[in-house]
C-alpha cells in the first residue's frame, strides 16, 4: 500500500485539474459541437424508444451510466486522477466527453438487445424444431440402430486429431516418432472413414449382415455428412495443394504453366459452378455406365476447388524461404527431392499455418454449398425439416442452430490454429 | 567437337542421356504433356460417346460456322439453342425482356443483375468494412468489442446459412401489407413500407429540369476542379496550406445551388411510396423485392466482416512513428487520417480488398438459393430446359472469370498507382 502511494505524486504536487483545458478539448469547436448535439439527439431517441419498449433495463443501464460517469468526474476534478477498477472502465468506457455520449448509446442498445435475445433463448418451446429433430440434423437417415459407427467415426477423428496435437507439441519429446505413424493414419483415415461409415459386405438391413453392413450414402445426411466431405476434402487437397504449389514454382515450363492455368481457372470461377460441373458434368466425362455416388462427385468438386486455393496459400510460404536455404541444401549435397522435403517445406507451410487453416474454415463453411445441388448435408436436412408443415414456422430457430454448430467448429478450428502456431513457434525462431 | 579431342574424355565417363538434367528436363515435359493430353481426349472422348447416346447432337456440327437461325446470325452452332425462345419470366428484369425472347437475352439479363448486385455489394460493403475496421481500433473498448463480436459471428458462419436466415427467417417472415382492410405493414420513419412481399422506401425521382440541372452540376464540377488546380498552384507558391478542400467544396455546392433555385420547378424531387387502391404493392418510391434485399444485405455483411480485418490490419500496420510524427507537426487527428494513416494503409489493403471484391461477385451466385434471378440462376433453368450442360456450364464459367480478369485488372491498376514510388 505505501508503495503504491509513494509512486503516485501527492496530492499536493498533483496540478489542480484544468477546466479550460477540458473546455478546449471536449468542446469548444464547432465540429465538436455539432457531433454533441448528435450524439445528444441520438441518446434521447435511443432512451425514449427503449423506455417504452423495456423501461426497466434502460433505467438501469442509464442509471449505471451516470453513476459511474459521475465517479470518474468526481475523482477527476477533486484529484485530477481515477485510481483502481474506476481506471480501467475510465479508460475503456467514459474515453471522453464524446466517448462517453457513445458508450451511453451503445450501452443501451445492447441492453435492449441482450435482454431481447435471452428472452428469446430462453423460451423453450420455439426449439422444439431443434429438439424433435435432433438426429435427424446429425445424422441424417442413417439406420438408427448404426448410430454408434457414425460416433465411433467422429471418436477416430478427434482421438486422431488430439494425438496428433500431442505429438507436434511439447508434451513429450519421446512421443516424436509416432508423427510418422500419425501422418500416415491421417492419409489412410478416408479408407477407415469409409469402411465405418460405409461398411463392408451385404446392405446392412438384409438378414446376413454382419454389425458393418453396407449403408448407402442416400441415408447418410446431417452434420455426419458435413464433416465427412469437409474431413476427406481437407485430407485430400492438402497433398494435392501443396503439388501444385510446387508445380507451379517448377522449372518445367509446361508444368509450370499447367499449374498456373488450372489454380486461375478455378481461382476465378464461383465454387458453385465447381460444384455443380462435378455433380453434373464428371458423369459425362467418365465412360458410359460408370456410376460414381453423388457423394464422391461432389466432394471431388471440393477436392479440386480448394487443392487451387491451398496452392495460392503454400507458394506464400514458398515464397518467404529465403534463397540461402536452397543454395545450402544444394551444398550439402541434398537431392532435390530431399531439399524439398526436408528444407523447404517444413519452413514454408510453417510460415502459412493461419492461411491454411483459414482455408479449412473456408471449405468446413463452403460445405453447405451442396444444399443447392442436393445433397442431405446439414443445412440441406435443416430445410427438409422446415419444408414439413408443422415446423415451417421455425424458419428462425433452425437456421439459428446451423448457424450455431458453424460457428463451434470454425471457431474450434481457428482456437487450434493459434494453439498449432505458438507450439510450432512460428515467428520465435 | 573434332574426333581429335575424343580420347581426352575417355577417361571420364560419359552421362548417360537419362542422367543428362538437359535431356531430362524436355522428357519429363513430353511425358507430363502426352499424359495430360491423353487424359483430356480420354475425358472428352467419353463426354462425346456419352452426349451422343443421350440423343444431343450439337457436338458433331463444325465448331464456326454463319448460319441464320429465328433470324439471328449465329456464328457457333454448338450454341444455336441459345437463339430459340426462352419461353420463361424473369423476376427482375433491369433491361427489357419477354419470355418469347431468347435464351441469349435471359443470360444477359442474369449477366446485368450480377454486375448489378455486385457492384451495389461491393460499394455497400467497403463503406461497412471501412467504419466497423475503425470501429475495431477505436479507443472506446464497447465499440470495439461490438465490432469483434459482429466480425467474428459472420466470419465463422456460412454465407448460404446467413441468406437462409435473412430471406426466410428475416424478410419473408415480416407482416403482410394488409390483413383484411387494415394496413399491418411494418412502418418505419420516411415512410419505410417493410412487407414480406418487398420494402417500399422514399426515392428521389427527376422533374424536366433534371436535365437542364445537370449541366450546372457539370459546370460546378468543372469550376471546383479549375479552383483547386488555382488553389493548389498559389499553395505552392506561397508556401503555406488555403483551405484547398473546403474552396472547393462550397464552389460545387454554391454553384449547384444556384442551379437549383434558378429552375422554375425542383430539378429533383423525393417521391413517397404510397399504397396502391387495390391494396398490394406501392405506388411511388421504389420497392426492392425481398430476394433482392437479402442477397444484398446477406453479402454485405458478409463481405463487410472481411473487408473490415482487412481495414483493421492495414491500419495497425502503418508504423507508430508516423502517427507520432504527425502528431508532432500538429496535425488534426482528421488530417493525420487523411494524410498519413490513410494513404499508407491503402497499398496495405487493397490487395486483399481486390480478393474480397472478386469474392463478393462469386458468392453472389448464392443468389439462386434465395432464388434471384442472376447469372447462375438463370442459366440453372435454362440447363433445365435445354439439358445443355456442357454448353451452359462454359458460358456461366467463362462470365465469371471475364468478371474476376475486369477487377483484378482494375484494381491491380489503381494498386500500382497508390504503391510507393521506390527510387
Amino acid at each position: 500500500m505505501t508503495t503504491t502511494v509513494s509512486a503516485m505524486p501527492r496530492r499536493d504536487e498533483r496540478p489542480p485539474f484544468d477546466f479550460t483545458y477540458w473546455l478546449q478539448t471536449n468542446i469548444l469547436s464547432v465540429g465538436k459541437i455539432i457531433t454533441l448535439l448528435i450524439l445528444i439527439a441520438l441518446n434521447i431517441w435511443i432512451i425514449n424508444a427503449g423506455l417504452r419498449s423495456n423501461p426497466l433495463t434502460t433505467t438501469a443501464v442509464v442509471i449505471l451510466w451516470a453513476i459511474f460517469g459521475a465517479l470518474i468526474a468526481f475523482n477527476m476534478v477533486r484529484h485530477n486522477l481515477v485510481r483502481g477498477v474506476l481506471r480501467g472502465v475510465k479508460v475503456r468506457i467514459y474515453t471522453s466527453l464524446h466517448g462517453s455520449l457513445i458508450s451511453l448509446f451503445l450501452l443501451v442498445a445492447l441492453g435492449l438487445a441482450v435482454y431481447a435475445f435471452v428472452r428469446y433463448v430462453t423460451f423453450w418451446p420455439r426449439w422444439e424444431a431443434v429438439v424433435v429433430n435432433f438426429r435427424l440434423l446429425m445424422f441424417g437417415r442413417y439406420p438408427k440402430a448404426l448410430t454408434w459407427r457414425p460416433v465411433l467415426a467422429a471418436l477416430f477423428i478427434v482421438v486422431l486429431g488430439a494425438v496428433s496435437l500431442a505429438t507436434w507439441g511439447p508434451v513429450s519429446r519421446r512421443l516424436f516418432r509416432f508423427r510418422k505413424a500419425v501422418t500416415i493414419l491421417w492419409l489412410i483415415s478416408p479408407v477407415i472413414l469409409g469402411i465405418i461409415l460405409y461398411g463392408i459386405g451385404p446392405t446392412f438391413d438384409s438378414p446376413n449382415a454382419g454389425p458393418l453392413g453396407t449403408v448407402n450414402t442416400r441415408l447418410w445426411g446431417g452434420l455426419m455428412l458435413t464433416l465427412i466431405i469437409s474431413v476427406v476434402a481437407i485430407i485430400v487437397s492438402f497433398p494435392l495443394g501443396v503439388m501444385l504449389a510446387l508445380g507451379r514454382q517448377s522449372k518445367y515450363p509446361v508444368i509450370r504453366y499447367f499449374c498456373v492455368g488450372y489454380i486461375e481457372l478455378i481461382r476465378g470461377v464461383p465454387l458453385i459452378t465447381v460444384l455443380f460441373m462435378a455433380e453434373f458434368m464428371l458423369p459425362l466425362f467418365l465412360p458410359g455406365g460408370l456410376n460414381v455416388d453423388s457423394l464422391l462427385r461432389v466432394t471431388v468438386g471440393f477436392i479440386l476447388f480448394n487443392a487451387a486455393y491451398l496452392a495460392e496459400n503454400v507458394r506464400g510460404g514458398l515464397q518467404s524461404v529465403p534463397r540461402g536455404q536452397y543454395e545450402a541444401a544444394y551444398a550439402v549435397g541434398l537431392s532435390g527431392y530431399q531439399t524439398t522435403r526436408r528444407i523447404i517445406l517444413p519452413q514454408a507451410l510453417r510460415a502459412v499455418i493461419p492461411a491454411i487453416v483459414g482455408q479449412f474454415i473456408g471449405l468446413f463453411k463452403d460445405t453447405s454449398l451442396v444444399a443447392i445441388i442436393g445433397v442431405f448435408d446439414l443445412l440441406s436436412i435443416g430445410r427438409a425439416v422446415l419444408g414439413q408443415q408443422e415446423y415451417r414456422a421455425f424458419q428462425a430457430e433452425i437456421y439459428l442452430f446451423i448457424g450455431l454448430i458453424y460457428f463451434v467448429g470454425a471457431s474450434a478450428m481457428s482456437y487450434a490454429s493459434r494453439r498449432l502456431e505458438t507450439r510450432l513457434g512460428v515467428g520465435q525462431r | 567437337m573434332s574426333v581429335g579431342s575424343a580420347p581426352a574424355h575417355s577417361g571420364k565417363p560419359r552421362i548417360p542421356f537419362y542422367r543428362d538434367t538437359r535431356v531430362l528436363a524436355v522428357l519429363i515435359q513430353i511425358v507430363f504433356v502426352v499424359a495430360v493430353v491423353t487424359f483430356f481426349v480420354w475425358l472428352f472422348g467419353n463426354m462425346f460417346g456419352n452426349l451422343d447416346s443421350l440423343g444431343i447432337s450439337d457436338f458433331q456440327q463444325p465448331f464456326f460456322k454463319i448460319e441464320t437461325v429465328n433470324g439471328k446470325t449465329s456464328f457457333f452452332p454448338w450454341f444455336r439453342f441459345l437463339y430459340s425462345s426462352a419461353g420463361f419470366d424473369i423476376l427482375d428484369t433491369p433491361i427489357s425482356y419477354t419470355r418469347q425472347d431468347t435464351y441469349l437475352r435471359a443470360l444477359t439479363v442474369g449477366i446485368v443483375n450480377t454486375l448489378r448486385v455486385g457492384i451495389i455489394g461491393i460499394v455497400l460493403s467497403t463503406i461497412l468494412g471501412v467504419l466497423t475496421g475503425i470501429a475495431r481500433l477505436s479507443s472506446n473498448w464497447l465499440l470495439s468489442k461490438i465490432a469483434l463480436t459482429y466480425i467474428e459471428i459472420i466470419r465463422n458462419t456460412p454465407l448460404l446459412v446467413q441468406l437462409f436466415f435473412w430471406y426466410f427467417a428475416g424478410l419473408l417472415a415480416l407482416p403482410r401489407l394488409r390483413t383484411g382492410e387494415e394496413i399491418t405493414a411494418l412502418i418505419l420513419p420516411g415512410p419505410i413500407y417493410m412487407t414480406n412481399r418487398g420494402i417500399a422506401m422514399p426515392w428521389i425521382r427527376g422533374t424536366p429540369t433534371t436535365g437542364q440541372w445537370a449541366l450546372f452540376v457539370i459546370a460546378a464540377i468543372v469550376l471546383a476542379w479549375l479552383v483547386s488546380r488555382i488553389i493548389k498552384r498559389q499553395e505552392e507558391k506561397r508556401q503555406r496550406p488555403l483551405r484547398r478542400t473546403t474552396w472547393t467544396v462550397v464552389v460545387f455546392f454554391a454553384v449547384a445551388a444556384i442551379g437549383w433555385f434558378l429552375m422554375p420547378v425542383q430539378p429533383l424531387r423525393i417521391e413517397q411510396p404510397a399504397v396502391a387502391d387495390s391494396g398490394f404493392g406501392f405506388i411511388g418510391g421504389m420497392t426492392v423485392m425481398p430476394q433482392l434485399t437479402a442477397l444484398i444485405f446477406g453479402l454485405v455483411l458478409y463481405t463487410g466482416a472481411f473487408i473490415a480485418e482487412i481495414v483493421r490490419a492495414g491500419i495497425q500496420a502503418v508504423p507508430k512513428g508516423q502517427t507520432e510524427a504527425a502528431r508532432a507537426l500538429g496535425l488534426r487527428s482528421g488530417q493525420m487520417m487523411r494524410l498519413i494513416t490513410l494513404p499508407q494503409a491503402l497499398r496495405i489493403i487493397i490487395p486483399p480488398m481486390t480478393s474480397q471484391y472478386l469474392n463478393l461477385v462469386k458468392n453472389s451466385s448464392l443468389a439462386t438459393a434465395v432464388a434471384y434471378p442472376e447469372l447462375f440462376q438463370i442459366s440453372g433453368t435454362v440447363l433445365n430446359q435445354t439439358g445443355r450442360a456442357v454448353q451452359i456450364i462454359i458460358i456461366v464459367m467463362l462470365s465469371y472469370l471475364a468478371f474476376s480478369l475486369v477487377i483484378s485488372a482494375f484494381l491491380n491498376w489503381y494498386n500500382k498507382r497508390v504503391q510507393l514510388v521506390e527510387r
